[in-house]
């Protein structure tokens, strides 16, 4: 998106939050009966809910998860909001805070034990916690008032002012929910912008590469769950203090479609999708009520004809039109790479002092059921050395790379990085640890630009918290501002800078290899395993990965190396470990793994082993 | 004693309907890594539409087939349309939101039609209890377990001695390697759907004369069977049907013991609780993650 | 020298997203000839013999067999016109017995009800008796040597005219292939058309009448295997000699 486009956006919406600012006052200024107290009982009420269709999107858009019982959670922030006020005498202020916090807990007990497995389980969860909730909001009676709820819950007050849409009271009410919205569509801003946004999207994209950069899935997940709950808790909260009244009534399974439709339709993951996506539906289903019974009929058609007809809903659609046209006829053009400065010395991890060895393996064992995958390897890899893995299709080369990165639990054996046994440790640790990898298929995270792919890679070098990145504070900025400084210094390093804003997907696949490569070096690692890095790539880019690995080495990085390609094998490596059946058949230096008539035999059989062709070295 | 033995046998009895849905829910997840979302809707036809048919005079046996008929078109339909065009990559959720869609969709359009009034289904098989250690159970109430139980076995006989039943194992194994045996992967997923929207809709059909039909109904008992297939471990059918019957039983000894209105809180709080300590599932085969 | 080929595929190209695996493979196969591919790994040999097979839709090229354009045609549907592949990694049905893996690899047969089945069964476990010894085991409990042969006997039960082996020798002791590859040459010499794919050169070269060498998505030559087992340019295509030196 070009600059000029989004400070247009910006100042649409700046026009806009004016001219609602203003709208309570109209009729008093052009003399109009324009807005009645109906009128913004109804602007209120949208409000509200673009609130929650605010965090739903941060849901479905970001984390890539599906709620369908956000009603539910908004009804329990209600609930809580009514009984702090009618039982404990509360006031707005903390009612809201205590509305906002317990249903953000609420939503962490309900993800955390779904999110973890399969993002279908999280929907049928949140499925049965609405129909629980109006069956026990329905049944407990002493709490809940049953059917007939919880009436004459006092009115709030703010700054003094009754909460009312009158004008005596300054129509507090009304610029309360209003001031709420704009905040909401900051913190929508800011969380999908922080690299909590980044790491929930990453996520949602791919969950291996995201654990290789040290993201833990079920954290992320459940973080963005409880972020979500805690704004429709926050509508909940503000629903109590318009309506005064609240039962099951208003929050059951269809209101919860309801919201599911306004994310949809407005364009799930897009900053102005809810807003679209809200005012759309709310306005439809005025029209609907003509139909009376047939309305939920009509929610479930509309959801399917967006669906089918505009599945990235109408902001996402046209977003997609204009990076399209503003794409076509340009191509950008990658820099010479590796290109070294001195900005990227500290991407390495300086090695302690005295350490000689990265990695070693003492009796690596795999097995899957009655099959060994890797039987028994030992390996050392030296500090700042290439050390490449070969052998035949098969022979348990992935597999000993995914025990290194923690994605394989080894069955038995050791795993030490620079002295430490690190057997088992999970990939989200092993990252932290500094061991970073590529994928044998790259694993990039699609939908996101180059520079985004590369600064999820600097996700554990943020200290700041959720809320200090939600809120921005100067150390989120600042480390903010690093990780993107270095992410591009790192995209220089590969040649890419032109490609910064460029969607990952979209890249050529020479250049997907290298920005993987990239990705990982942000980890800041002291162990680089590249898994097949050369495959698919021309000879000149075999060439510059071939100069890539040798900088870094030179750098004390060590590069553990699973790779097919001979030619660059012998240019690149100092040591050579030949895998066949899982097995450690040979381990040598270059030259004398080439020559090695066991390796060739690997590689070739032996039925007829070929002759040596001395005559071509010349 | 008594009133143990009452719970045990209704328990069964709702079990069984929990059972047959999560055996369709089971069926689907294992050749499409999917499932109809509202499947509990189509369990709704079976019901309401045998009480629709019935009213338009038509014999009981024909109303219940023809819903039944109309479930298992609706099932395959909603593959074909709803889920195979929006399940192209793993761990996409556009096949949830259609057939949510699709659901609500049918619960809005049969509510506008029918009212949302429960309907009774008259049954030869609820004149007379049946007197089992002091308690007192209807025939049709037994049914449902029985056929649950039954449906199990031959669905596991289908599948292990007929070559279209084969061939579904072998979609649910590899999709690829079935389709290089020879076998249309797409049309036998397409069948596996229509079967599982045919169970469901016996069920309805079973259990109407128990609890009555109305048109949502479904919601509550879809869910609950899906839940059941996940903590079971959905692609092992014999665990998720014992689960499904075991669940049935528990929730009325929360309805004996505490009350109706704890039941789905309490069971649902102990479906997710089992979850925690099984993620992937009470009798889950070991699955092997990809890197 | 009138005959017209029974595979013949021309500049077919195979993506995975913007991966683009295979660029240009162009080979065929006449009927009752004995053809190979070789090259190093990641050359585009698997991506190629899938294409054909109908399990990845090729994104260029077209795939002729028996005359018949059949480019994009489904794995299925491959398979009713008579080309059978035993996959790369075999794709056992674990969970089914030897027996049961044996009769869906006749699916398309049982299903037009060919009378002929059970007699082409007990042909094939003729052929790898070893079968007839596990014949009630479960799929998954067979060695790597066992269950490709399994894959093979499930291949030749749907009575292909053109049967593809991918990558024979995957994770599979020499023993094993000194016993799989002679079985091959045998069926060819029974008159079934074979297009093999392997990255064990020797051994393909040994089998095969004629070969491709194909390299970065590319078949880049081809020629009588007996003459490409003296060719520099196989080893070279490997070892990477011909740069690095």
């Amino acid at each position: 998106m070009t600059d000029t486009f989004r400070r247009t956006v910006a100042g649409i919406l700046i026009l806009l939050v004016a001219g609602m600012c203003v709208l309570p006052w109209y009729g008093t200024i052009f003399d109009s009966r324009f807005p009645t107290s109906f009128d913004l009982r109804i602007y209120t009420r949208i409000m509200i809910f673009a609130i929650v269709v605010i965090g739903l999107n941060i849901l479905v858009g970001a984390a890539g998860l599906v709620s369908l019982g956000h009603a539910a959670l908004y009804g329990f922030g209600a609930h809580v909001a009514a009984l702090l006020a009618l039982r404990a005498g509360v006031g707005f202020v903390p009612g809201v805070i205590g509305s906002v916090a317990l249903t953000a807990a609420m939503g962490a007990v309900l993800a955390y034990p779904s999110v973890r497995v399969r993002g279908v389980f999280l929907a049928v969860i949140t499925v049965a916690f609405g129909l629980v909730f109006v069956n026990v909001l329905r049944e407990w009676v002493p709490v809940t008032g049953g059917a007939s709820g919880l009436s004459s819950i006092p009115r709030g007050e703010f700054l003094g002012l009754p909460l009312t849409l009158r004008p005596n009271a300054w129509y507090a009410l009304y610029y309360v929910v209003l001031f709420c919205l704009v905040l909401s569509f900051l913190l929508q801003y800011t969380i999908l912008r922080s690299y909590l946004g980044r790491a929930m999207r990453a996520s949602a994209m791919s969950e291996n590469a995201a654990r290789a950069l040290g993201i833990s899935i079920i954290r992320t997940r459940t973080i963005a769950f409880m972020i979500s709950a805690g704004f429709a808790g926050l509508a909940g909260a503000l629903f109590t203090n318009l309506a005064l009244f609240v039962n099951y009534e208003s929050f059951r399974f269809t209101q919860s479609v309801e919201f599911l439709l306004m994310a949809i339709l407005g364009g799930a993951g897009t900053l102005l999708g809810p807003l679209v996506g809200t005012v759309t539906v709310f306005y439809s289903s005025v029209l609907l009520q003509a139909f009376e019974q047939w309305q939920t009929f009509f929610y479930g058609l509309m959801l399917l004809v967006v669906l089918f007809a505009m599945p990235k809903g109408v902001v996402g659609s046209i977003e997609g039109w204009l990076v399209q046209r503003q794409s076509s006829g340009r191509t950008p053009a990658s820099s010479d790479w590796p290109h070294w400065t001195p900005d990227l010395e500290g991407v390495v991890r300086p090695p302690a002092a005295g350490q000689t060895e990265t990695l070693r393996l003492e009796g690596l064992t795999l097995r899957f059921g009655g099959l060994v995958a890797v039987d028994s390897v030992d390996l050392v890899a030296t500090t700042g050395s290439v050390h490449a893995l070969i052998g035949p299709n098969g022979a348990g080369k992935s597999s000993v790379i995914n025990m290194i990165s923690g994605f394989y639990r080894p069955s038995a054996g050791t795993i030490r990085l620079a002295g430490h046994d690190v057997t088992g440790v999970a990939s989200t640790d092993m990252a932290a640890a500094g061991v970073a990898r590529t994928f044998q298929n790259t694993e990039l995270f699609g939908a996101m630009s180059a520079l985004e792919n590369v600064m999820v890679g600097f996700h554990g070098s943020f200290s700041c918290g959720i809320l200090a990145a939600a809120a921005r504070t100067p150390a989120a900025r600042r480390q903010e501002a690093q990780a993107r400084a270095q992410a591009k210094a790192l995209l220089d390093f590969v040649g890419l800078t032109e490609f910064a804003d460029v969607a990952a997907s979209s890249l050529p696949f020479g250049h997907q290899r290298r920005l993987e490569i990239a990705r990982a070096l942000a980890l800041r690692p002291r162990l680089l395993l590249l898994d097949e890095p050369a495959a698919g790539l021309t000879h000149g880019e075999i060439e510059d990965l071939v100069r890539l690995i040798q900088v870094l080495a030179k750098r004390n990085l060590t590069i553990l190396l699973v790779e097919h390609h001979v030619d660059m094998i012998m240019a690149v490596s100092d040591h050579v470990t030949v895998l066949d059946y899982g097995q450690v058949i040979a381990s040598g230096r270059p030259g004398e793994i080439r020559e090695n008539p066991r390796v060739i035999e690997a590689y070739f059989g032996h039925a007829a082993k070929p002759t040596p062709h001395q005559e071509t070295v010349q | 004693m008594g009133a143990s033995i009452q719970y045990f046998l209704s328990g069964l009895s709702i079990g069984g309907v929990y059972a047959l849905l999560a055996l369709g829910f089971s069926m689907m997840w294992s050749v499409a890594r999917a499932a109809n979302f509202n499947h509990g809707d189509i369990f709704m036809v079976g019901g309401m539409g045998t009480v629709v048919f019935l009213g338009l005079g038509l014999p009981v046996w024909v109303s219940a087939v023809l819903a039944i008929l109309i479930a298992t078109i609706a099932g395959a339909l909603i593959e074909r349309f709803l889920i195979r065009p929006f399940n192209r990559e793993p761990n996409s959720v556009g096949w949830m939101l259609t057939t949510v869609a699709i659901g609500v969709m049918i619960v809005g359009a049969s509510t506008a039609l029918l009212g949302s009034a429960a309907r009774p289904l008259p049954s030869p098989l609820m004149d007379e209890p049946l007197r089992i250690g002091g308690a007192g159970i209807f025939p049709q109430e037994l049914l449902l377990p029985a056929v649950a139980v039954l449906t199990t076995l031959a669905l596991y006989l289908f599948q292990s001695r007929t070559h279209l039943g084969r061939a579904i194992r072998a979609v649910a194994a590899n999709r690829t390697a079935a389709e290089l045996m020879g076998i249309d992967a797409d049309r036998v997923t397409l069948y596996v759907f229509a079967v599982a929207g045919g169970l469901g809709a016996l069920a309805g059909f079973l259990v109407a004369p128990v609890i009555q039909a109305s048109t949502t109904i479904g919601l509550a008992f879809g869910l609950k069977a899906f839940m059941v297939a996940i903590i079971a471990g959905i692609t092992n059918p014999a665990g998720v049907v014992i689960v499904a019957l075991v669940f049935g039983v528990v929730e009325r000894f929360i309805e004996g013991y505490f009350s109706t209105s704890a039941r789905d809180a309490v069971g649902f709080s102990i479906m997710i609780l089992v979850l925690l300590a099984f993620p992937q599932g009470i009798f889950a085969r070991k699955e092997v993650a990809k890197v | 020298m009138t005959t017209s080929p029974l595979l013949s595929i021309e500049g077919l190209q195979v993506r995975y997203g913007a991966i683009e695996a295979v660029t240009d493979a162009t080979l065929s196969v006449m009927p009752g000839e004995f053809v190979g591919v070789i090259g190093s790994n990641g050359a585009g040999k698997s991506s190629t013999m899938r294409a054909i097979a109908g399990v990845l839709r090729p994104a260029g090229g077209k795939v002729r067999f028996d005359g018949a354009d059949v480019t994009g045609r489904r794995g299925h549907a491959m398979v009713h016109l008579g080309v059978a592949m035993v996959p790369e990694g075999r794709m056992i049905f674990g969970d089914q017995t030897v027996r049961e893996n044996l009769l869906l690899g006749a699916y398309s047969r049982v299903m037009r009800n060919d009378q002929s089945v059970g007699q082409d069964m007990d042909e094939v476990l003729e052929l790898f008796p070893r079968l007839r010894e596990r014949i009630g085991q479960l799929g998954g409990s067979l060695s790597g040597g066992e269950q490709q042969m399994l894959a093979i006997a499930r291949g030749l039960l749907s009575k292909p005219r053109l049967l593809i082996v991918d990558e024979l020798s995957l994770g599979l002791a020499p023993k094993i292939l000194d016993m799989l590859f002679p079985i091959l040459a045998g069926l060819n010499a029974r008159g079934l058309s074979i297009l093999l794919v392997e990255q064990m050169a020797s051994y393909a070269l040994q089998v095969t009448s004629r070969t491709y060498v194909m390299e970065n998505g590319r078949t880049m030559f081809s020629g009588p295997s007996r003459e490409l087992a003296h060719d520099d340019r196989v080893l070279d295509a490997y070892l990477g000699r011909h740069r690095s030196d």
